[in-house]
């Protein structure tokens, strides 16, 4: 084992600025992830030619893959920066934002535009009123509910988006986790009776018919999020309401 | 007026898409059958495969109509709209490489070849019937002729196996977006099915690109 962590983080000053690439030696400790790392380098922000400079900035909250925040590419593959740790990476290690979302600063991306797709597709479910509805929370089977459990267990990280080659700042699909989080809401008891609306919403542009079927976003999602089901699912869906809005109107 | 009852966006892609697979993709499947029978095989010669398929299909009513509702603009609308759908997407497969997402890129180029072989193909056959520089019975004959050179059969060969792989990929793409299979396992079968049709599709190409035999050849193997 070697007695220093090599990185290369990608870094850029300012939204507008260019990119570079700056490399860094860091003392060996066990058990570092890449948050660790970072928060170390942090402490003492110093390059490998050794200049000080600018900490590296990158955000983290959890530090236990549920937030997301922490979201960035690690040797060329887009996941969690707080699970994924130093020991088994291969040397230097490469640190880059996320290519999909504006980069803000160095490690830090803005992923406003997942939060405004999730807005489009509605993904909630609309029972709150100022008034008592007198009825319990309608019953779902084990089978459904642990299906529906695995779908809210999106964290919104953008890796699904990273992957995805429809989803990037040219084109107007809302990507894989605003998909799944509309099927989630679409089989919940609830949040059924609105159905439609997140229906038709799928079906403008940049919707449900501008993915491509790569299926890279189920092999990125770190929870594993059965996308491309509630993707094919949906498929079926528009595919009915199509049927409906044409003969049934 | 009223709105129209689907979104133009959503209309455009699942037309996209069920022309591909009617009239187009039948259409295919059809044409690589009918000209597959000029292969010695089925025992026709080139008289014969003349009377059967080109006759025949001359003859039947409103074939001119049907060529252009059914082959011409089906075609060239699935043909430009795909390559409008191509650069909307930013393939990534040297970072992910899925097989998924490797057919993903292949669905496109291919899609693009056998857009590009078609429009040869059409030029080579039925535009020069329309300039009146061959007959429809000199057909047989102008293929043997066109087959004559390697390069072009290669060119064929790579166009019939384009066309081919776009269809049968297409296919499992379309039990997905209409929502027919939307599980691992289903969409597993479909690979395997789809496959195995494109590989039935690629016989019946492979017997119709060397079954054209240029007359001479025809009457070597009447002598002897
Ligand atoms: S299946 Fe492919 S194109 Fe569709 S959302 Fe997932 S990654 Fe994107
Ligand atoms: S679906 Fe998975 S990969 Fe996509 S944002 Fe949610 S947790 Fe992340
Ligand atoms: S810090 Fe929350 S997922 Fe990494």
């Amino acid at each position: 084992m070697s007695d220093v962590i090599r990185l290369k983080v990608k870094r850029q000053d300012r939204p507008d600025a260019e990119p570079y690439w700056e490399e860094f030696a860091l003392p060996w400790k066990p058990r570092h992830n890449v948050v660790s790392l970072l928060m170390a380098l942090r402490e003492n922000p110093v390059n490998a030619k050794g200049e000080r400079v600018a900490p590296v900035v990158f955000e983290a909250n959890c530090m236990e893959e549920v937030c997301g925040s922490c979201t960035m590419i690690i040797n060329g593959k887009v996941k969690q920066a707080c699970s994924t740790l130093i020991e088994g990476l291969q040397q230097p290690i490469t640190l880059e934002p996320m290519t999909k979302f504006p980069v803000v600063r160095d490690l830090l991306v803005d992923r406003q535009r997942m939060f405004d797709a999730l807005r489009k597709v509605r993904a909630w479910v609309p029972i709150d009123g100022a008034w008592d509805i007198h009825v319990h929370a309608p019953r779902i089977s084990p089978r459904e509910w642990e299906l529906n459990y695995d779908f809210s267990r999106c964290m919104t990280c953008g890796c699904c988006m990273e992957a995805c080659p429809q989803y990037h700042p040219g084109s107007q699909f809302i990507g894989p986790s605003p998909l799944g989080q509309a099927w989630l809401f679409n089989n919940h008891p609830t949040g059924k009776f609105s159905a439609e609306d997140r229906l038709h919403a799928l079906m403008g542009p940049g919707g449900i018919t501008d993915c491509g079927n790569a299926q890279n976003c189920v092999r990125a999602c770190p929870k594993e999020i059965k996308l491309t089901d509630a993707i094919a699912k949906l498929g079926r869906q528009t595919t009915s309401q199509m049927l409906k809005d044409i003969f049934s109107r | 007026m009223s709105a129209p009852p689907v979104d133009r966006h959503f209309a455009l892609r699942k037309l996209h898409s069920l022309l591909g697979v009617v009239p187009i993709g039948a259409f295919l499947a059809f044409h690589l059958f009918e000209n597959s029978l000029a292969h010695a095989w089925h025992g026709l010669s080139a008289a014969e495969w003349t009377e059967e398929v080109v006759h025949k299909i001359d003859g039947m009513p409103y074939i001119e109509l049907a060529e252009i509702l059914l082959i011409a603009l089906p075609i060239l609308f699935h043909g430009i709209y795909g390559l409008i759908i191509w650069l909307e997407g930013r393939a990534n497969p040297l970072r992910y490489g899925y097989f998924r997402n490797w057919m993903y890129v292949v669905q496109r180029v291919a899609g693009a070849i056998a857009l590009v072989f078609v429009l040869t193909h059409v030029w080579q056959t039925r535009v020069q019937v329309l300039l009146g520089h061959v007959t429809k019975d000199e057909l047989y004959a102008r293929m043997a002729a066109v087959f004559s050179s390697p390069a072009q059969q290669a060119w064929y060969a790579l166009g019939i196996l384009a066309a081919v792989v776009h269809l049968a990929n297409g296919l499992w793409l379309v039990g997905i977006t209409w929502g027919l299979t939307t599980a691992p396992r289903s969409q597993r079968i479909a690979t395997g099915l789809w496959a195995a049709v494109g590989v039935a599709l690629l016989v019946l190409g492979t017997l119709a690109l060397t079954g054209f035999q240029a007359p001479l050849n025809l009457a070597h193997l009447a002598l002897r």
